[in-house]
């Protein structure tokens, strides 16, 4: 009996620490089979928790990989798209060619176009226009918001490529008019081909 | 110039380029008003500036001074471009016979408005 208790006694030691986790004899890095706790073993027979465990740290310097990956490609997937709108914003900002666009003006000025080739017979300061057509002089001038009745109005494609500065912009004056016309404003000499002048009604 | 103070912008020197109408002259020359911010409307009070300007003509009238109101008010917010150093877009009004405006009669003026007239253009540079 005391011969089996002496052959049996350190396999049964030795079993009772390997379950309980305290020490794994391949690995001194590891998991409790109990708990799923993280161990290590420093050597001299203690266990250490595994917080700072290089096998517990590496899934997370890969989880910090990816984020930073997906972050960069989401930049990425930003920027294009930002450069794609301030692409098509430009290409609105220019008038199109084909396009027909109006002009409400004064005899004299009408003369001044027709001489140039210029709207506003090419005179410095800004110029306005509107793609609405309007039956009367005293509608444009109100919609418009214009200091005088124009006397005609003027029809005319664009042969140049002014910049913009208003683009369709509704007016919308604390005073001097109603309003809610649709206006087109640039700085730039407007080249014109003129395609009709129509007097308004007395 | 740099972004400055509602109040600061008082006496300060403006220039403005005039699209309508289009053969617009002033003693500062073709299609340019110059002038210098004399008032400004209360705070959330409206917007206006009173403009003391360069003379020019409106048929027999001389005209010294002008009222600034924005053109388009709700896309543009005119004291804050101003101060921020950017370009408003304004109708000037004018009385047609040229009398002198005070602060406290703008309101009443402008309320009176078939006996006033005005320019469009945009003040490009407050200095």
């Amino acid at each position: 009996m005391i011969k089996a208790i002496k052959l049996f006694f350190p396999l049964i030691i030795f079993f009772l620490i390997a379950t309980s986790g305290t020490f794994q004899v391949s690995n001194h890095n590891g998991f409790s089979p109990l708990f799923g706790e993280p161990y290590a073993f420093d050597g001299h027979g203690q266990n250490i928790q595994l917080a700072k465990a290089k096998s517990v740290r590496t899934p997370k310097k890969k989880k910090v990989k990816k984020k930073e990956k997906k972050q960069k490609a989401l930049e990425q997937k930003k920027q294009i798209q930002f450069e794609k709108r301030r692409k098509n914003k430009a290409e609105k900002n220019k008038p199109r060619g084909d396009k027909t666009y109006y002009r409400n003006m004064s005899k004299k000025e009408a003369q001044a176009v027709k001489e140039s080739g210029k709207l506003r017979g090419g005179r410095s300061g800004e110029t306005f226009f509107t793609d609405s057509r309007f039956k009367t002089g005293e509608k444009a001038k109100d919609r418009l918001s214009l200091p005088e009745k124009p006397e005609v109005q003027m029809e005319f494609e664009i042969k140049n490529k002014p910049k913009l500065e208003k683009n369709g912009v509704k007016v919308e004056p604390e005073f001097g008019g109603r309003g809610g016309g649709k206006e087109y404003m640039t700085k730039d000499p407007v080249k014109v081909e003129i395609k009709n002048v129509q007097p308004f009604k007395k | 110039m740099s972004s400055l103070s509602r109040n600061s912008l008082i006496n300060r020197t403006f220039e403005a380029s005039i699209g309508e109408p289009w053969d617009f002259e002033s003693s500062a020359g073709e299609n340019i008003l110059v002038g210098t911010i004399s008032a400004l409307s209360p705070e959330n009070f409206g917007e206006w500036l009173l403009l003391e300007v360069k003379p020019f003509k409106y048929k027999e009238a001389e005209i010294r001074q002008v009222l600034g109101i924005n053109r388009y008010k709700t896309n543009q917010v005119l004291f804050a471009n101003l101060m921020a150093g950017k370009k408003v877009t304004l109708n000037f009004m004018f009385p047609k016979d040229g009398h002198a405006i005070t602060e406290s009669q703008v309101w009443k003026e402008l309320k009176n408005n078939s006996k006033l007239s005005f320019l469009v253009g945009s003040i490009n540079k407050v200095v």
